[in-house]
């Protein structure tokens, strides 16, 4: 498992990183004809041990990203482009079989639903024991032991009583940290979470990302998390990537990008989401407009019809993501460099 | 000072468990318990809770869906479920609901246009020109072209059918807006337009508002006075600023430190969550005592026993806490 990569290309320093995506396009070939190019051109890098935030609205791609690592995309989406390099390898180019080892094992998901997720008719010290049984053959007790090993992990302590019930007779938050546990039984190296706390309580949601930084800390494995929602990102994560219409509009540290955003766009989600924060004026600043149809995307910038500070240039071409110094990249030619969050809300 | 516009005194919603072929009664559901609130004109009141603790069946027994098991709901000082046919007629034209799935709340074959008509035929408007010109004039307000009127709801997308949900409540000039969590269904860039769509409305039309919703960030900007619901009954009332600068009881400071956060981010603070594991309570078997035992940290002997009365912290605030009493008596 733990090959460390021949390919050293790249000038990072390359055993740091777990995984690095590179112009990844996934598209989906419709029946009418239309493509829909989900996922256009993403890029990123996630160190080990690091926490990587990517936000969105639906239909941003967000998850399509994540189902492309795993090469789960449904039909009819296709990677079209780019490299997924884990671990050294592109996941691209492995063999369905090379492909299956890894599904798991090494890179898990987490699944927005914890209702659904669950065969109902199956117990849930089942579930997590065929998790384990897929990779590897080992005695019962052994595998009893991991079964038991993993739910200590999410800080579930009557596990005696669990393994023997249905899934059904737990609250939506507990079987999702049951699903937590089901995905680290093997320890993966990266754990993909898209949208584990959307549809739960308030309360719920704070319990399951509780668990998910427990987990982390005591496995010090990588965690991609997906979601819409900026407090769940700002508490959560080392990196934040914020995509729009399929591509990767802003992608920086989480506190750069918190307090002082550089894409328009960023800055207007922070301006417009509800938070918990006084702000200084009663009306929130809204984006004008709808995210655009994703059959034909407007050319040049996706954004600039919502674009407050869009010019003659963004109409024509596709702004790249660039360095901006900083280890911070934007995807704009006119990036707001004066602007700050605290000019909204009143931070304390 | 006027009277206020809804006020609901004592308010009980229990359903009856039925079993076996005589469809005997087992138990009872108390999925609302003993609600007490006023709401004064042009105010918006934002109930918060979370999924399960009743809100959406108290917003029916408001609008006159479901008659209360207990209790009276007064608008404009007359109970509702007294009123005759006429009189009910009159009130569901100044009371409206926003549900909270634009989608499902729109017939799927009606275009925007028979949808909005609908509402006016109902309440006997005859003109024609007149109901026409009313939805043209609806549609501007709520920031949508009139040619949609002729679209049908799959045609729209979410943030739009959302506004003709608002504008349907809208042609008849409501006094009152009850809305049932009416952005949390939206894409997170459309719900500020919302949300300020429905604070513009509010300024020019000087309508109440009961707001819906189920965590303490979205509304902030919008709420005058707020009120936590937990397993049917309210933890906590007062005005915004009291809520979030100093909230009492155990369950509102949990929902204030679980809410999104920009600057807790910024500060890097944790995860500490007052709270224990578990969900909140089955409303056929609440706890004895105060509701929120269960997962309360602080929870002492006599919350199991005695249930706490509503005890005024500073005046408009109330909080139903053993504990919180015991500190402001010392």
């Amino acid at each position: 498992m733990g090959e460390v990569s021949k390919v050293n290309t790249h000038q990072d320093n390359q055993s740091d990183v777990l995984l690095e995506v590179k112009n990844l396009k996934t598209y989906f070939y419709m029946q009418s004809g239309d493509v829909v190019r989900a996922v256009d051109g993403v890029d990123f890098i996630l160190k080990k041990g690091s926490v990587l935030g990517i936000i969105g609205e639906s239909g941003s791609g967000k998850s399509v990203t994540s189902r492309s690592i795993l090469r789960i995309v449904d039909e009819p989406g296709k990677v079209v482009g780019g490299e997924i390099i884990f671990k050294g390898k592109n996941v691209l180019e492995l063999s369905e079989r090379e492909m299956a080892k890894i599904r798991g094992a090494q890179i898990s998901l987490i699944f927005q639903d914890p209702t659904t997720s669950f065969n109902p008719y199956i117990k849930i010290g089942e579930h997590l024991s065929e998790a384990y049984r897929v990779h590897k053959k080992d005695s019962k007790e052994n595998i009893k032991r991991h079964v038991i090993d993993a739910l200590k992990m999410v800080g579930i302590s009557n596990y005696e009583d669990i393994l023997n019930r249905y899934p059904c007779e737990f609250s939506a938050g507990f079987r999702q940290r049951i699903f937590i546990a089901m995905a680290m039984i093997f320890n993966p190296a990266l754990l993909i979470a898209d949208e584990p706390t959307t549809n739960l309580g308030i309360t719920i949601q704070a319990e399951i990302i509780e668990a998910l930084i427990e987990v982390k800390e005591r496995v010090g494995n990588s965690v991609i998390i997906i979601t819409h929602d900026f407090g769940v990102v700002s508490q959560f994560s080392d990196d934040i990537l914020v995509m729009y219409a399929g591509h990767c509009v802003e992608y920086s540290p989480k506190k750069d990008l918190l307090l002082n955003p550089k894409h328009p766009y960023t800055v207007g989600l922070i301006q417009s989401v509800p938070l918990l924060e006084a702000r200084k004026t009663r009306r929130l600043k809204s984006i004008p407009g709808f995210p655009p149809d994703m059959v034909n995307i407007p050319k040049g910038c996706p954004f600039a019809p919502r674009c407050a500070y869009k010019q003659e240039k963004c109409n024509q071409e596709l702004p790249s993501l660039k360095n901006i110094g900083g280890s911070r990249k934007v995807a704009c030619y006119y990036p707001l460099y004066d602007y700050h969050t605290s000019d909204d809300l009143k931070l304390g | 000072m006027s009277a206020p516009i809804l006020e609901i005194v004592n308010v009980n919603k229990h359903y009856p468990i039925r079993k076996g072929f005589f469809n005997k009664q087992v138990g009872l559901k108390q999925v609302v318990n003993c609600i007490n609130f006023k709401i004064e004109d042009g105010e918006t009141v934002a109930l918060v809770g979370e999924s399960g603790c009743g809100k959406s069946v108290l917003l029916r027994t408001i609008i006159g869906l479901e008659p209360p098991t207990d209790g009276r709901i007064l608008f404009r000082e007359k109970d509702i479920y007294k009123k005759d046919k006429r009189g009910m007629k009159e009130f569901r034209k100044k009371v409206q609901l926003i549900f909270q799935n634009a989608f499902t709340a729109l017939h799927p074959r009606f275009t925007i246009e028979q949808s909005l008509e609908e509402v006016l035929l109902l309440t006997g408007m005859k003109d024609r020109k007149k109901r026409e010109q009313i939805i043209i004039d609806t549609l501007k307000k709520v920031g949508l072209d009139p040619v949609y009127r002729f679209r049908y709801p799959e045609q729209l997308s979410g943030g739009q059918c959302q506004r003709v949900i608002i504008a349907r409540a809208l042609v008849e000039q409501p006094d009152l807006i009850l809305a049932d969590e009416p952005i949390s269904s939206l894409d997170v860039s459309l719900q500020a337009q919302v949300l300020n769509l429905l604070m513009d409305l509010q300024d020019e039309y000087k309508m109440s508002m009961l707001f819906v919703a189920h965590d303490l960030a979205i509304v902030r900007q919008i709420a005058s006075k707020i009120m936590i619901m937990y397993a049917g009954t309210i933890l906590e009332s007062g005005s915004s600023w009291e809520i979030y600068n100093n909230a009492q009881h155990p369950y509102t400071k949990v929902l204030l430190k679980s809410a999104p956060s920009i600057s807790k981010g910024i500060n890097e603070e944790g995860f500490h969550l007052d709270i224990k594991v578990g969900d909140t309570p089955n409303p056929d078997s609440l706890p004895k005592g105060c509701l929120f035992n269960t997962r309360c940290m602080y929870s002492e002997e006599r919350c199991f026993h005695e249930k706490p009365m509503a005890t005024k912290v500073v005046p408009g605030h109330f909080v139903s806490c053993h504990l919180v009493k015991q500190m402001i008596e010392e």
